[in-house]
Formats: C-alpha cells, sequence, structure tokens
C-alpha cells in the first residue's frame, strides 16, 4: 500500500477555500427604508408648517355652525376670526357672548331691543384693535388693515348681521371676510 | 489520492470553517425605525385629510360703506350721476334700485311703491333672474362696480350669500358688481 502524500498550505488554503464555499452565508434581508423615512419625515415638517399657518384649521362645522356655500374663490387669508353660531358669539376663539337661536340678547346691546351696538363684543373688538394697533407700531409690516374673517351660521337672521358688523364697524374693522364653503353652481351645496 | 493532514492542520481547517450564528451585536442592523415609520405615516395621513378639508373654504370680501363730507371741493366735476346700486333681499325677492329709483320686474324700468325686482318663484330665490338683472344694469353702467347689500331682518344670512354670489358675476364669469358694501342698517 502506497503511503499518503502530506498535505501543503496550500491544500489546506484550498480545503479552508472549498468549506466556506458550503457555508451558509449570512443575508441581508429587508428593504433599505432609510431614504423612505427622510421623504417621510421632510413630507411631514412640510405639512406642520402647512397646517400651523392655515387660519381656517380651527373652523369646525357642527349643528351649531354650518357655514353657507358660495360661488367665491377667493382664497382665505389670516384674519382675526369673528364666530356667530347659533348659541354664541366668539372671537379669536373666546366666547364673547351667547345667543338665542343666533339673536342676541337685548340686555347685551346698548339701547336694548332697538340698538346696534353689542357692548360686549365692542369691547372686546376694541381690544383687540389697540393689540393689533401696537403690533403695527412695533412692526411695519404688520399695519392695522381693519379686516376680520366672519364665520357665520348660514341660518343667522341679517338682524344679528347687522348688529355685528356694525359693532366692528365702530371698532374700526370695515373690512369683513366672510368664510364660506366652496360650490361651483349659484346657490348650490 | 487524497492527501494527509497532520493534526495541527485539520485544527486549523476546523477553527476557519465553524459556522457560528452572528450575534445581535454583530450583524449590521440598526435601530428599528419600522414604528416611528407607522407613526409618521399616519401623521401624514391627518395632516393631509386636514389640509384638504380647508381646500374647501374660501371668503367673501365686503366693506362698511364709508361716509364723506360734502363740500364744494369734494363734489365731482362730471355731470354723471353715481348709480349707487342697492340689492334687498326681502321675503318675497329681491329688490334692486339705484338713484333713478327702484328697477320694476323685467329690470327695463323703474317703478315706485313696494315693488320686488326679481319675485321668488316658489320657495326659491330666483338667483338666475337676478343675474340677468345684474348683467342688464351693468350694461348700461360699465364703470360701475359697487353695490350696496342690505336685507330684511329676519332674512337668513345664506340668502344674502347667494345673493352677493349672483351679482358678483355673469354666467361667463364677467365681472359684475364685485365691490359689495354692507349695509347694516335694517329696513
Amino acid at each position: 500500500m502506497a503511503e499518503q502524500e502530506k498535505a501543503t498550505a496550500a491544500d489546506v488554503r484550498r480545503i479552508i477555500r472549498k468549506k466556506k464555499k458550503r457555508m451558509p452565508h449570512p443575508e441581508h434581508h429587508g428593504l433599505n427604508i432609510y431614504p423612505m423615512m427622510d421623504m417621510m419625515t421632510i413630507l411631514l415638517v412640510f405639512m406642520v408648517m402647512q397646517f400651523a399657518s392655515s387660519s381656517a384649521a380651527s373652523i369646525t362645522q357642527n349643528e351649531e355652525l354650518r357655514i353657507p356655500y358660495s360661488t367665491s374663490t377667493v382664497e382665505l387669508s389670516e384674519n382675526t376670526p369673528v364666530q356667530i353660531s347659533r348659541n354664541a358669539i366668539l372671537v379669536d376663539g373666546e366666547q364673547v357672548l351667547e345667543l338665542r337661536n343666533g339673536v342676541v340678547d337685548p340686555s347685551s346691546k346698548q339701547g336694548g331691543g332697538n340698538g346696534f351696538l353689542i357692548t360686549p363684543l365692542f369691547r372686546e373688538m376694541q381690544r383687540v384693535a389697540e393689540l393689533k394697533k401696537l403690533i403695527a407700531a412695533q412692526n411695519t409690516r404688520r399695519p392695522f388693515d381693519g379686516n376680520v374673517q366672519i364665520i357665520a351660521d348660514a341660518r343667522t337672521p341679517f338682524r344679528t348681521l347687522a348688529e355685528v358688523v356694525y359693532t366692528l364697524g365702530q371698532s374700526e374693522f370695515k373690512n369683513m371676510r366672510f368664510i364660506v364653503n366652496k360650490t361651483r353652481s349659484l346657490g348650490g351645496s | 489520492m487524497p492527501k494527509k493532514f497532520t493534526a495541527a492542520q485539520r485544527a486549523y481547517i476546523k477553527k476557519h470553517t465553524t459556522y457560528h450564528e452572528p450575534g445581535p451585536d454583530e450583524t449590521n442592523d440598526e435601530l428599528n425605525i419600522v414604528p416611528f415609520l407607522d407613526i409618521v405615516v399616519n401623521l401624514i395621513m391627518f395632516l393631509l385629510m386636514s389640509i384638504s378639508s380647508v381646500a374647501f373654504y374660501a371668503q367673501v370680501e365686503a366693506s362698511l360703506p364709508s361716509y364723506s363730507r360734502g363740500g364744494v371741493g369734494s363734489r365731482p366735476q362730471n355731470d354723471e350721476k353715481p348709480l349707487n346700486l342697492n340689492l334687498t333681499v326681502v321675503e318675497n325677492g329681491f329688490i334692486l334700485a339705484g338713484s333713478g329709483g327702484k328697477l320694476a320686474p323685467g329690470c327695463q324700468d323703474t317703478a315706485s311703491g313696494s315693488v320686488v325686482t326679481v319675485p321668488r318663484t316658489g320657495s326659491a330665490y330666483d338667483l338666475p333672474a337676478l343675474r340677468t338683472c345684474a348683467s342688464r344694469v351693468k350694461s348700461e353702467f360699465p364703470d360701475e362696480t359697487k353695490i350696496t347689500v342690505s336685507a330684511d331682518p329676519l332674512i337668513e344670512y345664506r340668502f344674502l350669500v347667494q345673493a352677493m354670489d349672483a351679482v358678483r358675476e355673469d354666467d361667463e364669469g364677467e365681472t359684475l358688481f364685485d365691490e359689495v358694501l354692507l349695509s347694516a342698517g335694517v329696513r
């Protein structure tokens, strides 16, 4: 019987390479989601900023506040919001006075039932006007323009609207921006 | 013919070819960001829905009439009388009036007394007829853009908005009377 030949270092290396080829390779499974996450984060930041700058984000329609429909296409601008629902008038989200079915109580008006000036609203709007003028004095890029945003319920009687508009006019807010739902057809909903 | 390996060579081969499962610290994986991604996707959905609802709103602009003091210097130089177009929403229709008087139904002539220019048809206001009437007035006074809008005390705000829509532009999108002055006084 012939004697076996001794293995050299090269044989050892060859054997190692051969065995390694048969070994299972550790798999890099799963999709690389880092670029997707980057995109998502950028989208999120963009949307949060847009959401924060949108003045209409706080309009919530419910049974007490149903905004009318209009064919107007004028984009919303940022102004002090005055909300007239069926049961209250709110300035900048704070309730100023209560309404009964959209009607102002005569005791809240100067001159009673025939009066037009709603005293609590007048006081609040004067305060807002003074604040806006103070800001305008400090920052020339934000002048006091007398603009006000009116978010009123579609069923509000004109008498109440006239009283609110008159009171706003007395508080130096002369430009009304009525917020409406967009519709394409005249008189549509 | 197979070669003969020494004990040292066999040990060396075994050492370099033994497979072991990589531990958590040896793998290439980093922080698990999948839950974070879930939150971000949900937030984006919520914000998208909120922003799309904002797109459904618009605004209607109106101002209060400004009263200037009279005087010789402030009078207009030309002899043309201002139109002073007024639109009043009443229970049974729309009344259009100018400095010449109230417009009669049909919008051709003026009339006196309690006349309604565009009567209500059934339960609904006749908005197309009001638009036609406003177009006719505009063709007579092409430079006029102002209109003073008012209503009866019990008229709902939505009818006021509809009336403003009808006189703002015609069916072709041409501007009629887009400068709305809101009269705070009621009849």
